[in-house]
């Protein structure tokens, strides 16, 4: 009768458990933290060519420190930063709905989706689907290595 | 590319009513009507320096006067282009226009295509 050992890759999940101690989330923090300069240094760049006045938009656009996503958020305890739109967009009418003016998020996503009667100049999803986020990615890798060195 | 999409988009309908459809954009009086656009291309796999295959990123922008139109349209966009082989990649929030009073969403789908067809007009 034919016989099978089964052995398993021990150094690895010592390497593992080695990393967990030591605070693997730094690994994650790190790594979401340089991913998210990258991006938002693109879409920053995106965004003086996507829009007639950009300064207001530059101004406005914010990058989080690196947090730990919550449940209820797509992935629970994920290391995250999150890039936004705050505040509202000086001397725009208020209105009914916008007591305040013009959030700055609102007329952002009208320039990245378009709307009815505006084409749409994509800022923020093309930093990420383009050289940005290639970029993002390698930087990720490399911070990787760093935690699990190759032997 | 344009034909792949437009034939997609033919078969999208609300009740028996083909939904009409445009590139970039629609100059029509439709209170329900799609504006598609080609994202990005980029190379994917390449060989001896040269892109094999590329993945096109497309927008499929639904509008609609009534929600639940929208709802059905979003519905039956999604089948429609995954039965036509594309992988659909995010949706938009819901947009509502003030001054058109149209809602707005807008659905991302990708799909890969080798280069050969890359080099044919898009």
């Amino acid at each position: 009768m034919a016989k099978m050992d089964y052995e398993m890759p021990e150094a690895l999940m010592d390497k593992l458990e080695e990393l967990v101690d030591d605070g693997v989330d730094n690994m994650f923090s790190e790594m979401a933290g340089e991913a998210g300069k990258i991006l938002y240094s693109a879409i920053k760049e995106n965004i003086r060519k996507s829009f007639k006045n950009p300064d207001i938009f530059l101004r406005r656009c914010v990058i989080t420190k690196v947090y730990t996503s919550d449940k209820g958020d797509p992935i629970e305890e994920a290391k995250c930063v999150k890039i936004s739109f705050l505040g509202y967009i000086p001397g725009s009418p208020k209105t009914k709905n916008y007591p305040k003016g013009t959030p700055v998020s609102l007329a952002a996503a009208a320039r990245e989706y378009g709307t009815s009667t505006e084409a749409k100049r994509p800022f923020m999803r093309v930093a990420v689907s383009g050289s940005a986020g290639k970029r993002a990615v390698e930087e990720m890798k490399k911070i990787q290595e760093k935690y699990f060195p190759e032997d | 590319m344009q034909k792949n999409i437009e034939d997609t988009l033919s078969k999208v309908t609300l009740g028996e009513k083909v939904v009409p459809f445009a590139r970039l954009h629609y100059t029509g009086k439709s209170p329900l009507f799609i504006v598609y656009s080609i994202l990005t291309e980029l190379p994917e796999v390449c060989s001896d320096d040269t892109p094999e295959t590329s993945v096109v990123t497309i927008d499929i922008d639904i509008y609609a006067k009534v929600l639940q139109n929208l709802i059905e349209t979003v519905k039956s966009v999604k089948i429609r282009f995954i039965e036509a082989g594309w992988t659909w990649i995010d949706d938009s929030p819901e947009i509502f226009e003030n001054e058109t009073g149209f809602i707005h969403r807008t659905i991302t789908f990708e799909k890969e295509r080798m280069i050969n067809s890359w080099q044919q007009s898009v």
